[in-house]
């Protein structure tokens, strides 16, 4: 939203030099709203006069061309030729004297117009860089107290804030110049001084017929009938006061009920009354039927459904109410007679309708924001005063004034204890200082002996519902600066442990060492990467309103996204180690979120040599570092997206912990890999449970130790794991299976292992008969346990 | 006797020569145990000597030690010889050492888990405790617990996804983790948590539809605003390795804090005078913080009367594009390898 400083000077002193200005800008985004712009109205004029048109004569050479006479605060006045069509006797206007380089880069010259000699030039408000304007001279006639000679600059000077409204949207208030100007007259300590509203003395006894259908929607309906109006181009300074801001002058009343609706935040609606059936019409506000159309001010027709709410008439829709008027109902070079509607209504409403027709309006967005509901009768007052004062239309009715709100005006106490100010912000604020800030504010305060603090919120601050409301305009304004650093005080004890927090930091420790590089990629893919994976069958959570075509489900592996980071890096370099750790989404029956859990996903890459074992390594290296308890074993083939017979699932002490393999041709080449990859996915959750923080180191033994590797074939009823684990001797140092081998001679359904024995003695050197003895006790042991274990 | 004699010398002569031909030091080794060994000549003519009597046993022993002597001594000799010449040939080889071979044999963390992890480290210091939980939440964890009603403009479809409507959603921040915790334990509470987080925008240099964020919450008895701007202010400066930089609390508005804040933070680039990174304001916008809003901690059962604290919150890809001078953040999510192979940490 854009508000003009010195539109704000109206209720409270501004200051003076552009710095000042500029200073003011930044205490005001610190301290009231951060601002996302600031222009400079008229900064290119610095050099540009004012001048007074003293006498127009025709060109004798040509038509369009005028001679003018200018007063230019010199003995003499300058005699500049100007094709303009606006121009007329008294009129003040910009001129550019011979020397001046106009914002553009013209530089004026003295000029011989069809014979006549020109010293200067007149400039439109495009040739100034102050607006699009270029249809005439820009007029000075509604600046007060003019004066030919003067750089024009000091006349028409401002700074334009586009405040952000995100900072300000829980202050409706803050939609208006006065709301702006009673934040800056506290931030600066200077007078407020409140618009004057004069009563509207009429004999008219005219009522008008006005129905609130949808209470719910409409709090409050004010409104007037105006006649005999004159429609013409507005005021100058109306008219220069909605551009700056951005609005577009329509006519004299569409552009007093805006300036109004800027000056105070109100919005105000002007029909034309003989096109709404005139002055025994009746006003309905109520809700909208579904497929119910209307054209509106913009000339589109609107389709509505219930979501919406309208003015409208016995026989028709004249407006959305709150957002835009009808444009059959528009007020036109033709109108006579005017309805002036001032109205609240609901801000959850206004935006649900606004949002399900997709139009936002500066009306709706301050409705969304809350205008206050006391403030509909003064606006509307405000704008019959300005349209009076301007002589260009006549009041016809009373003013009718319907509301269903019950204590309308009634204003809310909050009473706390005066402490509590220093509790939340950390210093002690004296209390004349807080009464003087809260009472700029327009907030009554009244502080007791007993340091209670009560204070009368002002209506339109429905924002203040407890005492950090009010904690917070007191800190803002005292101004957080104010506030030293001090180093909180409390008892300090240990945390509990994030251990998922902590494994994936290890391992993403551990991957780098061995030569990894974490990668990131999107939680969300698409049909398209799952099919290029081959992965199709897999579990597809969707989000119902996706931005984007590559983005629209939740995945529930991070295999796509990692053949397509492959697939981009490939290009350049040969060889390459990726991982990521991140959440993979499942639906989740019976329960209702889904499931989510972190998986770790390794790609081995190598333009020309094998990837599998440099992989297989990293995962050993991760059990050894985190370390898991344990052993981990490879077994049972993979399918798709893996190659069979180059793959295997990762067991964990008997433990499903994930896959590993290398990738089938067909999916490399639907990512355009060329070279061997190998990934392999690792379940978080399932080896978490396995982590040993304890792990002991134990001293050894200085007699040499004996190693022993045993060949043995099991089939596939027995898991390797169970034969480890009845392995036995007083002085076996370390039991590790050190190679698995599946294929001939061996049948379809066996496994060869090769489990290294590593024995250590503490006493002695090892007699040689007494390592066969133990050896020999051992394999009669595991084959008495297990009758299908065979010794090679 | 003169047999004898002659016998000694030439097994001396012999060593002597065989000895001068060794060119190394593998065959001065053999050299060594051949005529120190029982094989050698000169044992065999010690073995002799036990057949002799006297004077002749006394001089033959006498000619057999100074042959001996000769022989250790020509070992010895000839080995610093060799030794020396060996260390001369390697002293002489030349190695041009700024050859290197083109391995990457370390691997690297992705730059936001280097900077979060450096988050929460620092707090850390401050018992701030890291927590993780969901990213897939429900609208009660993610707007309406933390004071953001059902009408609220940011639950709109514009600016979160969905999974159900106004239902089930990718968390648009890590607020939600606050609100989890605060059910689960009772204050004191001092939380860091990090982590994925997603919003309904388009992508561009400056906005991506996933990034990461960055959230602590500390609830205790009295905390206030001066507390963190203490807390806040060491952090950064530890952040950015930086005692200079001072913090600056915009008013701003958060539904779940109140007082709200935009923490801007001295441009460490420019140290305050203002540049290009910090679009000449001498200021950066780092974070966004504010006091826990008592309807919040009411929301999770926890008396605002006894209990209050603050939260904070920012992204880790800013503060890394800020220390490195990077404006597009889409950087992050390419995984270019040459991007992701500059910080090597582990």
């Amino acid at each position: 939203m854009k508000i003009s400083l010195s539109w704000i000077s109206k209720y409270t002193k501004i200051p003076n030099t552009i710095k000042e200005k500029y200073d003011l800008a930044d205490k005001f985004a610190r301290q009231i709203a951060d601002i996302d712009g600031i222009t400079h109205y008229g900064e290119h004029t610095k050099d540009i006069i004012v001048g007074k048109i003293i006498r127009i004569q025709n060109h004798g050479n040509a038509d369009k061309l005028k001679i003018t006479q200018i007063d230019i605060g010199e003995k003499e006045y300058l005699q500049i030729v100007t094709g303009a069509p606006n121009i007329y006797e008294g009129m003040y206007v910009p001129v550019a004297k011979i020397g001046i380089t106009l914002p553009g880069g013209l530089t004026i010259e003295k000029r011989d117009l069809r014979g006549v000699p020109s010293y200067g030039m007149l400039c439109s408000e495009k040739e100034l860089m102050i607006s699009d304007n270029h249809e005439g001279i820009m007029d000075l006639g509604d600046i007060k107290d003019i004066k030919a000679g003067e750089n024009l600059i000091s006349y028409i000077e401002d700074l334009i804030f586009d405040i952000d409204n995100k900072v300000i949207s829980n202050r409706g208030d803050l939609f208006s110049h006065e709301g702006i100007a009673r934040e800056i007259a506290t931030l600066q300590r200077t007078e407020y001084i409140k618009n004057k509203i004069q009563d509207i003395k009429s004999n008219e006894n005219k009522k008008i017929n006005i129905d609130i259908n949808a209470k719910n929607f409409c709090f409050r309906y004010t409104a007037i009938i105006v006649k005999n109006v004159k429609i013409k181009e507005s005021p100058m300074y109306i008219r220069r006061n909605l551009e700056k801001l951005g609005i577009q002058s329509i006519n004299n009343i569409v552009d007093i009920t805006n300036y109004i609706m800027l000056d105070t935040g109100q919005p105000l609606h002007a029909f034309d009354l003989d096109k709404i059936g005139g002055e025994d019409t009746e006003i309905i506000v109520r809700k909208a039927k579904n497929e119910e159309r209307i054209k509106t001010l913009d000339q589109k027709e609107r389709v509505l459904s219930e979501e919406n709410y309208l003015i409208a008439t016995k026989s028709a829709p004249i407006a959305i109410a709150g957002i835009m008027g009808g444009y059959d109902s528009k007020v036109d070079e033709n109108t006579k007679n005017i309805l002036i509607e001032s109205a609240t209504f609901s801000p959850k409403l206004i935006r649900k309708s606004s949002k399900s027709i997709n139009l936002r309006t500066d009306a709706s967005l301050r409705y969304e924001k809350r205008v206050d509901p006391n403030k509909t009768m003064r606006a509307l007052l405000e704008t019959v005063n300005l349209i009076q004062k301007e002589g260009i239309g006549e009041i016809a009715s009373q003013v009718i004034d319907i509301t269903n709100i019950q204590d309308i005006g009634k204003k809310e106490i909050l009473s706390f204890d005066f402490n509590r100010i220093e509790k939340v912000i950390g210093i002690k604020i004296e209390k004349r200082t807080v009464q003087d800030i809260l009472e700029r504010l327009n907030f009554e305060v009244k502080i007791s002996k007993d340091n209670i603090i009560s204070v009368k919120v002002p209506t339109e601050r429905d924002d203040i519902k407890e005492d950090v409301d009010l904690i917070e305009d007191i800190g803002r304004i005292y101004g957080y600066d104010k506030i030293p650093l001090k180093n909180p005080i409390y008892e300090i004890k240990p945390g509990r442990e994030d251990i998922v927090y902590k494994t994936k930091q290890a391992i993403k420790t551990i991957i780098s060492a061995c030569g990894g590089y974490e990668i990131k990629t999107y939680s969300f893919i698409n049909e398209d990467l799952l099919k290029k994976s081959m992965l199709d069958d897999v579990s597809k959570i969707k989000i119902i309103n996706p931005n984007s075509e590559d983005y629209t489900i939740l995945r529930s592996s991070l295999i796509p996204s990692i053949l397509k980071t492959v697939s981009i890096n490939q290009k350049n370099s040969d060889s390459f180690i990726f991982y990521e750790i991140a959440n993979v989404y499942k639906e989740n029956r019976g329960e209702e979120l889904p499931k989510e859990e972190y998986e770790l996903i390794i790609s081995a890459y190598n333009k020309k040599l094998e990837t599998f074992f440099s992989l297989k390594n990293i995962i050993e290296a991760i059990k050894e570092y985190l370390p898991l308890k344990g052993d981990i074993i490879y077994q049972n083939f993979l399918k798709i997206p893996y190659l069979k017979n180059k793959s295997s699932k990762i067991y964990l002490n008997d433990e499903y912990i994930g896959d590993i393999g290398n990738i089938h041709p067909e999916i490399r080449e639907n990512f355009n890999i060329n070279g061997n990859l190998t990934i392999s996915v690792i379940q978080i959750k399932n080896i978490i449970k396995y982590i040993d923080p304890f792990q002991k180191i134990k001293p050894i033994s200085k007699y040499p130790e004996i190693k022993i590797d045993l060949n043995i074939t099991i089939d596939n009823s027995i898991s390797a794991k169970s034969i480890i684990d009845i392995i036995y001797d007083e002085n076996l140092r370390s039991k590790n299976i050190v190679d698995v081998y599946k294929g001939k001679p061996l049948k379809d359904n066996q496994t060869g292992l090769t489990i290294r024995l590593v024995f250590e003695n503490f006493e002695e050197t090892f007699k040689i008969e007494d390592i066969h003895k133990k050896i020999e006790k051992i394999k009669e042991y595991v084959t008495k346990k297990f009758s299908n274990v065979l010794f090679r | 006797m003169q047999n004898l004699t002659d016998e000694i010398l030439k097994a001396t002569k012999e060593a002597l020569d065989d000895i001068k031909n060794c060119d190394n030091i593998q065959s001065l080794r053999k050299v060594s145990s051949e005529y120190k060994g029982k094989e050698s000549n000169l044992y065999k003519i010690l073995t002799k000597i036990s057949q002799l009597q006297g004077e002749e046993k006394k001089l033959i022993g006498s000619r057999i030690n100074e042959s001996k002597a000769k022989i250790d001594n020509a070992l010895s000799q000839k080995e610093q010889e060799l030794k020396i010449s060996e260390y001369e040939k390697e002293e002489s080889e030349y190695l041009d050492i700024t050859l290197i071979k083109e391995v990457r044999t370390l691997g690297s963390t992705h730059p936001v888990t280097q900077m979060i992890q450096k988050i929460v480290d620092i707090f850390g210091l401050y018992g701030f405790s890291h927590v993780t939980d969901r990213e897939i939440e429900t609208d009660w964890f993610c707007f309406q617990a933390l004071n953001m009603d059902i009408d609220h403009p940011a639950r709109e479809m514009q600016d979160t996804f969905y999974i159900e409507e106004n239902h089930i959603l990718p968390r648009t921040h890590t607020s939600s983790v606050q609100i989890r915790t605060m059910l689960k334990s009772k204050p004191p509470i001092r939380i860091i948590s990090a982590g994925r987080v997603y919003r309904n925008e388009n992508q561009d240099a400056r906005h991506s539809f996933m990034f990461y964020q960055y959230e602590g919450l500390i609830i205790d008895n009295n905390i206030t605003i001066a507390d963190l701007k203490s807390i806040l202010t060491q952090a950064l400066r530890k952040i950015f390795e930086n005692d200079k930089i001072e913090l600056r609390l915009r008013h701003s508005y958060f539904p779940y804090t109140e007082p709200s804040f935009e923490v801007d933070a001295t441009c460490m680039l420019c140290e305050g005078k203002g540049c290009k990174v910090c679009d000449f304001k001498g200021w950066l916008e780092l974070l966004g913080a504010g006091m826990v809003h008592p309807q919040v901690l009411r929301n999770v059962g926890i008396n605002p009367k006894e209990y209050q604290g603050f939260a904070f919150g920012g992204g880790p890809e800013r503060l890394i594009m800020i220390k490195n001078e990077i404006n597009d953040t889409r950087l992050f999510y390419e995984n270019d390898l040459r991007f992701l192979s500059q910080l090597k940490k582990l």
